[in-house]
C-alpha cells in the first residue's frame, strides 16, 4: 500500500474573543491509497476543522500536511484552490448543489472551473453520472430532486474530476436511514473500484460501514 | 474558467432572476434615456442657434444703440440720435474694409391681412437687404431701389404669413394689406427660412421700403439698425474700428452706439449652448450615479444571498478571478441591458418632445455615449461587490446561513 496522505503534528486554534480555542492538538495520521476511513467524533470535537484542513480549505498553524506528494502547509490561497479542484472531491451533508443550475450543470462545474469547454465537460461527466444512476434526471434542478437524488448528484460532482481523495462530511446526515444506507452502499462500491474515501461522522453506525475508524475527541485523534 | 462558460453561467443566473434584473437596471434605463434626451436637446439647441445664424456670415457688423445707457442714466430712449441714410452712406464711404451696408427698422404694428387683423412684425429695409440677410423672393419681386426712393407702399411678406393668411405665395401676390392706416400691395413672398434670425423670424415678417416705414410708421422710440458687411472675416475688427471713428465724428457721443459683429455673436451663442449642454450632461451623469448605486445595492444583497453558492464554487476550485469575473459580468450585462433598453426607449420618448417647445436633435453620438455610460456605471459599481464576493473565505461562505 502506498501512503499518500500524511498529517504530522497538526495544530489549529481560533480566536474566541480574548481567548484562543485550541481545536486541533498535535494531530498525526496517515492514509494509504484505496483506504476507506471514518473520522468519528461528537460535535465540538474538532472534526469539522480537521476536515477543512484535509480538504485544503483552511490553513494549519503548525505541523505538516502532505497530500499526494504536495506539501500543502506551504501553499497559499490560490494554490489551495487549484489543489482542491485537482485532488479532492467534496460531498457535503447538505449536498451544497447550486440551486439555479440543473443536475448536469452542477456536476460539470468542477470541470468548467478547470478550463474545459461545456461539451468536453459533459463527455467527461457521463461516466460518473451513470455510476450514481441519475442519467434520466440530469436536466432537473435540485429542488425537483429528492434528498437522496441530490446527494447522488453531489457524489457525481465529486467524482467527475477523478479526484485522489473523496472527502465526505456527514454524507447521510440529512437523509432518512434507508436512503442513507443506499448512499453508504454506493461509497463501498466506489471504494471497491479504487477510490480513497475519508468520511467525517458523529454516527457510530455510519462509521462502521467504513474499513477503518479514527476517533477524535477534544482535538486529539485516536485509532 | 473559460470566458464563454462564465458568460453561460452568468446568463443562467440572470435568466433565473429576470424581474430582479429589470428592477436593477431601471436606474440605468432612466439614466440612458436621460442622456440620449439631454444630448438631443443640447444638439437641438445648437442646431437652432446654427439655424438662426444661418445665412448670416461672420463678416456681418451691427450698429445698435447701447440700450443699457438708457437704464443706467436718466437718458430717454427718444434722446438717442437716430442715424440717417446719409450717415450710413458716410460710414461706407469712409471705410476701406466694408463691402456693403444697409439699414433697417423694425416695428410691431396692427396689420389687416385678407380681412384678418393681427399684430405683426414690420421691417423697413433697403433694396440691398436681400443680399445681406440672404432673403430672396420665392414669388414676385423684392423691394427695389425705386421703391425705396419713391417711398412706395409695397410689401414683401414671409412665407409663413402667406401660408397663414392666403392660399400660399402665389395667392398673396397683388393682394392689398393694411399696415397702420395705410394700404400696401404685396409684390413678393420670400423663400421659407424656417428659422428665426436674431429674434426676427423672416417667415412671419412684413418687409416694406425703409423710407416708407420712416414716413408712416416711425416713432421716437424706434431706432433703426445699421448692418454692414466687411470684405473679409479678417477685416472685421479693422472695419469696426473705422466705423466707430465715423460714428464719433457724426455724433457728439459715438459711444451711444454699440458695434457688434456676427462672428462673436455666434461664438457667444454657441458658447452658451455648450455650457447648457455640459449642465444637462452633468444632470444625466447624476442620474447614472444614482442608478449605479442602485446596482451596487442589489449586487451587495445578491452577494449576501449567494454567499453559500460562492462557498460551493470556491470549494470546487473556483479562483478569486473566476468569482470576480462572474459577478462583474453580471453587473456589466445588467447595465448593458439597461443601456440598450434606455436607448430604445428614447426613440419612443423623442416624439413626445414635439409637444414641448424644446428643440431636439437625436444623434447616434448620444446613443453611443449613453451605452458607454451605462457599461461604465455597471463596471464601476459592480466592482466592489464582485471584489467582496471574490474575497470570501470558502469555509465561512459554505457555512453561511
Amino acid at each position: 500500500m502506498e501512503r499518500f496522505l500524511t498529517l504530522e503534528k497538526v495544530n489549529k486554534s481560533y480566536a474566541m474573543g480574548q481567548e484562543r480555542l485550541h481545536v486541533l492538538k498535535d494531530v498525526s495520521f496517515g492514509v494509504e491509497k484505496g483506504e476507506y476511513l471514518t473520522i468519528l467524533g461528537p460535535s465540538g470535537s474538532g472534526k469539522s476543522t480537521l476536515m477543512n484542513i484535509i480538504g485544503c480549505m483552511d490553513t494549519l498553524d503548525s505541523g505538516t500536511y502532505e497530500l499526494d506528494g504536495e506539501a500543502v502547509q506551504e501553499y497559499g490561497d490560490n494554490e489551495l484552490t487549484l489543489l482542491r479542484n485537482r485532488k479532492i472531491g467534496f460531498i457535503f451533508q447538505k449536498y451544497h448543489l447550486i440551486p439555479q443550475y440543473t443536475a448536469l450543470q452542477n456536476v460539470i462545474m468542477p470541470l468548467l472551473l478547470r478550463g474545459l469547454s461545456r461539451s468536453e465537460a459533459i463527455c467527461e461527466a457521463e461516466e460518473s453520472i451513470r455510476l450514481v444512476g441519475l442519467w434520466d434526471r440530469i436536466t432537473h434542478r435540485p429542488n425537483e430532486l429528492s434528498g437522496g437524488q441530490q446527494q447522488r448528484v453531489a457524489i457525481a460532482r465529486a467524482l467527475v474530476t477523478k479526484p485522489a481523495l473523496l472527502l465526505a462530511d456527514e454524507p447521510t446526515g440529512a437523509l432518512d436511514s434507508a436512503t442513507g444506507k443506499e448512499i453508504l452502499k454506493l461509497f463501498q462500491k466506489l471504494n471497491d473500484t479504487g477510490n480513497t474515501i475519508i468520511m467525517i461522522s458523529h454516527d457510530v453506525n455510519v462509521a462502521q460501514s467504513s474499513r477503518r475508524i479514527l476517533t477524535i475527541s477534544d482535538g486529539r485523534l485516536e485509532e | 474558467m473559460r470566458l464563454v462558460e462564465t458568460l453561460r453561467i452568468v446568463w443562467i443566473n440572470l435568466m433565473q432572476n429576470k424581474f430582479k434584473v429589470l428592477l436593477t437596471s431601471l436606474g440605468i434605463i432612466v439614466g440612458a434615456v436621460t442622456i440620449v434626451m439631454v444630448i438631443a436637446i443640447g444638439k437641438g439647441g445648437e442646431a437652432e442657434i446654427a439655424g438662426q445664424f444661418q445665412g448670416l456670415s461672420a463678416e456681418t457688423i451691427y450698429v445698435n444703440p447701447d440700450y443699457s445707457k438708457t437704464f443706467s442714466t436718466d437718458m430717454e430712449l427718444s434722446d438717442i440720435p437716430k442715424l440717417s441714410l446719409d450717415n450710413m452712406r458716410q460710414m461706407l464711404d469712409e471705410n476701406s474694409y466694408l463691402k456693403d451696408i444697409t439699414m433697417r427698422s423694425s416695428y410691431f404694428k396692427d396689420v389687416v391681412m385678407n380681412g384678418q387683423k393681427g399684430s405683426m412684425q414690420v421691417a423697413g429695409v433697403l433694396q440691398n437687404y436681400e443680399q445681406i440677410s440672404n432673403l430672396f423672393p420665392a414669388e414676385g419681386v423684392n423691394i427695389s431701389e425705386e421703391d425705396v426712393e419713391y417711398e412706395n407702399r409695397v410689401a414683401v411678406i414671409g412665407d409663413g404669413l402667406a401660408q397663414k393668411y392666403f392660399k400660399g405665395p402665389e395667392d398673396a401676390i397683388g393682394k392689398t394689406i393694411k399696415i397702420g392706416e395705410q394700404q400696401y400691395q404685396i409684390v413678393g413672398v420670400l423663400e421659407r427660412k424656417g428659422d428665426g434670425m436674431q429674434g426676427v423670424n423672416p417667415d412671419d415678417t412684413i418687409f416694406i421700403p425703409f423710407t416708407t416705414a420712416e414716413r408712416f410708421l416711425a416713432d421716437p422710440y424706434t431706432i433703426p439698425q445699421v448692418v454692414a458687411m466687411a470684405d473679409s472675416v479678417n477685416h472685421v475688427a479693422a472695419a469696426m474700428k473705422q466705423m466707430q471713428g465715423t460714428l464719433d465724428y457724426i455724433l457728439e457721443d459715438g459711444s451711444i452706439y454699440m458695434l457688434e459683429d456676427a462672428g462673436s455673436r455666434i461664438d457667444a451663442a454657441m458658447e452658451s449652448a455648450r455650457t447648457m449642454n455640459l449642465l444637462l450632461i452633468s444632470v444625466a451623469a447624476i442620474v447614472f450615479i444614482v442608478g449605479g448605486i442602485g446596482i451596487m445595492n442589489v449586487l451587495f444583497v445578491s452577494v449576501k444571498e449567494r454567499t453559500r453558492e460562492i462557498g460551493i464554487l470556491k470549494a470546487l476550485g473556483s479562483s478569486k478571478r473566476d468569482i470576480m469575473t462572474q459577478f462583474l459580468l453580471e453587473s456589466v450585462i445588467i447595465s448593458l441591458f439597461g443601456g440598450i433598453v434606455g436607448v430604445a426607449l428614447s426613440y419612443a420618448c423623442m416624439p413626445l418632445m414635439d409637444y414641448t417647445d424644446i428643440p431636439v436633435l437625436p444623434t447616434v453620438d448620444g446613443q453611443v455615449i449613453a451605452l458607454l455610460f451605462a457599461v461604465a456605471t455597471g463596471t464601476l459599481f459592480g466592482f466592489y461587490p464582485a471584489y467582496k464576493a471574490s474575497r470570501l473565505k470558502p469555509i465561512d461562505a459554505l457555512n453561511y446561513e
